[in-house]
């Protein structure tokens, strides 16, 4: 099984689905404060339509029981018990009144709106009739279950009784309800359209993360593994696996031609066999013109050249083979063998080492120095005298016997051994030891 | 000069707008206008019984000079009376009490009898509950009685005249709750029907009276009630209703009214009108004992007017 890694991709889609789930739990906090509010305010709606209620039941009861009393009067005086049952029972009709009552002096039921009234000349003895009846002018009770509102039937200060009429509250409450309720049903329409839009908000937000998983992984994750998977594979020495391929332009390489192009020289001049001409431009790319040049193609198309890829030296814009150097230095007599680079690099300062073989027993002393110099500045020129020259063991050959300048080169430059040379492919492989030491105490000493 | 004429155009814009009601037609003078009258307290809703009728009569008095009908109603019995005697209602419908009433006073003179819901006589029942002990009219000395209305026949007159006709003395009370004198019987109107059974079953007075028609109706006399109620006695036969003409009408239109409402009650034509006229199903000419029958009540009526009130 594959082992699980808490690689790059798992490390960004975690931190992805942490912003998720941080914004799903802010908007879910944001909907229950919302909903939290809203039944605040239809609470506070209950209220103040509870207070109304009251109060509209108040006015509306004192009218009734005025309209009553005046209109009971006559009828009561002649004892029209036909006239106030009408009455009674019309103002029974009203929305929410549960009982209207006529009654004596003494409390006791004249009429109760039905057609037999089974209760006529009863005291009436419920919790509300004791006050009721001993009002003398309106009185208003509430009761849990009732509203009891009672005004007495006067000719001139003759009381002939009164009339009570209950309202009741659990219809009037009921109503009370069926409002609120009917208010938080719209609440919830607009809450579930309101829901609607924000899970489509939600799903454009997962969609939007999911989108840029998918592009970082494809950029970014994708070829960093690839590169990885490569890396890992050399390393194994499974060099046939899936070879890189960039499609990028804007790296540094080697300029070639590809075509032949005006002002390519055809030959060296005395170069009998093309040797120098072949080994010069067509040893690093067989069958491709090898300019020796760094370049970058930017994107704009223009072109960068960072300077010389070969083992030529440019001293301040004026080119020289090496060779040139080698015999000026060559043809004193302590130097047996020599090699020079041009660690001439666009942006870097340039640095040209040179490194000699001394004849056994001679010292690379000052007066040395300043002759291997003198012979330089004399036979070429003062632009072309070395920063610094170096006693070697050894210079590196190829089997052929050619001087391994380019790997040396690559070597000071920071590239790995292994990247630049092929040891099996040299006359003394261990020769290169020295400079890989001296490569490592040049960058040690550059980073420190 | 000038406020001679001012004065007299003063005196044709009142005449103009004066309503009709309180200048009526001189039914007697033209001779083209049939008035019938009505003694009404809602106007309004009778005016709408009475027109069909009157709507279907008309037309067929064109041989007799009548062109034209018109509507009268009067408050109360008096007013009526008044309009009797100067000739300004021609025809009136009425109960057989009031009508007596009218004949005595104002000399109308009855028509022909009326059948109302099938219905041509009826009668007043005397009732108690169940459980006071009383039995006979003779009981009731001491005790209190409930009619309707002074209007109303079977529920006043013919009643109170039995009553007196038994040798009871009749004193009117000031309410239900009153008492009479012990060798007296008491007496309150109560308006209505439901009244008066209400007061009996509720004990406020003794008896009640109501007409026979009403007794057998069970929205006038709930049955809650009447199963607590005993009949202890019950009055004679009197006409339902009667159409009654002033004295001084004219013959041939009398004897053509008579005429055109016998024929009505076997007409389809009229069958809606008569339905509106206070369910009226007919009218039948005054047979010898419905004759009788009014002689005692007429006689009745002036005895308990002159006694009673």
């Amino acid at each position: 099984m594959k082992k699980l890694r808490f690689g790059l991709q798992a490390r960004f889609v975690l931190a992805v689905a942490v912003m998720l789930a941080v914004v799903l739990a802010l908007l879910l906090l944001l909907l229950h404060r919302q909903k939290v509010m809203q039944q605040e305010v239809a609470e506070l709606g209950r209220d103040a339509m509870h207070g109304m209620v009251e109060q509209s039941l108040r006015r509306h009861g004192q009218a009734t029981v005025a309209q009553l009393s005046d209109a009971l009067t006559n009828p009561l005086y002649y004892f029209d018990l036909d006239m106030v049952g009408r009455i009674v029972r019309s103002a029974q009709k009203e929305p929410d009144v549960s009982y209207v009552l006529v009654y004596d002096p003494e409390g006791r039921i004249i009429h109760d709106g039905s057609d037999e009234i089974a209760v006529y000349g009863q005291a009436m003895t419920d919790p509300l009739a004791y006050e009721a009846i001993a009002a003398r002018e309106q009185h208003i009770q509430w009761s849990p279950q009732i509203v009891d509102v009672s005004g007495p039937i006067l000719v001139g200060n003759q009381r002939l009784g009164g009339v009570r009429v209950g309202y009741s509250i659990a219809s009037v409450r009921s109503y009370e309800n069926q409002a609120v309720s009917a208010a938080r049903k719209r609440l919830d329409e607009l809450n579930a359209r309101h829901l609607f839009w924000v899970l489509l908000l939600l799903l454009a937000l997962v969609g939007t993360c999911v989108a840029i998983i998918g592009y970082v992984q494809r950029t970014l994750v994708r070829p960093i593994r690839q590169l990885a998977n490569a890396a890992h594979a050399i390393e194994v020495g499974d060099y046939n696996s899936e070879r890189m391929v960039s499609e990028r332009q804007d790296e540094v390489g080697e300029l070639v031609g590809t075509k032949p192009i005006p002002s390519m020289p055809l030959y060296f001049w005395g170069d009998r066999d093309h040797q120098r001409y072949l080994a010069s431009y067509f040893d690093m790319y067989p069958g491709v013109w090898r300019h020796g040049d760094w370049l970058k193609i930017t994107r704009s198309g223009s072109c960068i050249i960072y300077g010389r890829s070969d083992a030529t030296i440019n001293r301040h814009g004026l080119r020289m083979g090496t060779s040139e150097l080698y015999s000026a230095v060559e043809a004193l007599p302590e130097v047996l063998d020599s090699l020079v680079v041009d660690l001439e690099y666009l942006g870097r300062q340039s640095y040209m080492p040179l490194f000699v073989v001394l004849r056994p027993g001679v010292a690379l002393d000052d007066e040395l120095r300043s002759r291997i110099v003198n012979a330089i500045k004399t036979a070429l020129s003062p632009r072309f005298v070395p920063d610094d020259i170096f006693a070697v063991p050894e210079i590196p050959r190829t089997l052929s016997g050619k001087k391994q300048e380019l790997p040396v080169k690559k070597l000071l430059l920071g590239h790995a051994l292994e990247k630049v040379v092929n040891r099996d492919a040299m006359a003394n492989p261990a020769s290169l030891d020295w400079y890989v030491a001296f490569a490592a105490r040049r960058q040690v000493r550059s980073a420190g | 000069l000038r406020t001679t004429w001012f004065g007299l155009a003063l005196v044709l814009i009142g005449a103009a707008t004066t309503p009709a009601s309180i200048a009526p037609a001189r039914a007697g003078d033209d001779g083209q206008v049939l008035v019938l009258g009505r003694i009404s307290d809602d106007p309004k809703a009778h005016y709408e019984q009475l027109k069909p009728l009157l709507d279907y009569v008309v037309p067929r008095m064109r041989e007799v000079g009548i062109t034209e009908g018109r509507i009268l109603m009067a408050s109360d019995a008096q007013q009526m009376t008044s309009y009797l005697r100067r000739g300004r209602v021609d025809w009136v419908t009425e109960t057989a009490g009031t009508a007596m009433r009218l004949q005595e006073r104002a000399g109308a003179r009855p028509l022909l009898l009326t059948e109302r819901g099938g219905v041509s006589r009826y009668r007043g029942v005397f009732f108690v509950r169940r459980d006071s002990g009383l039995e006979t009219l003779a009981d009731l000395e001491g005790r209190t009685v409930a009619f309707q209305n002074t209007a109303s026949t079977s529920a006043y007159f013919a009643p109170a005249a039995e009553l007196l006709e038994a040798g009871q003395r009749l004193e009117i009370l000031l309410s239900p709750m009153d008492r009479p004198a012990l060798d007296s019987v008491g007496y309150v109107f109560a308006r209505t029907e439901l009244n008066i059974a209400v007061w009996v079953h509720k004990r406020l007075v003794d008896a009640g009276v109501v007409s026979s028609q009403d007794w057998d109706d069970v929205r006038r006399l709930p049955p809650a009630f009447r199963n607590d109620f005993r009949v202890i006695h019950q009055t004679q036969d009197y006409p339902r209703a009667l159409e009654m003409v002033r004295r001084d009408l004219d013959p041939k239109i009398e004897a053509r009214l008579r005429e055109v409402l016998l024929e009505a009650a076997a007409d389809p034509d009229a069958r809606e009108a008569l339905q509106l006229f206070f369910r009226t199903t007919g009218f039948v000419p005054i047979d010898r004992e419905s004759q009788r029958a009014l002689d005692r009540l007429r006689q009745g009526v002036a005895r308990v007017r002159e006694q009673l009130e």
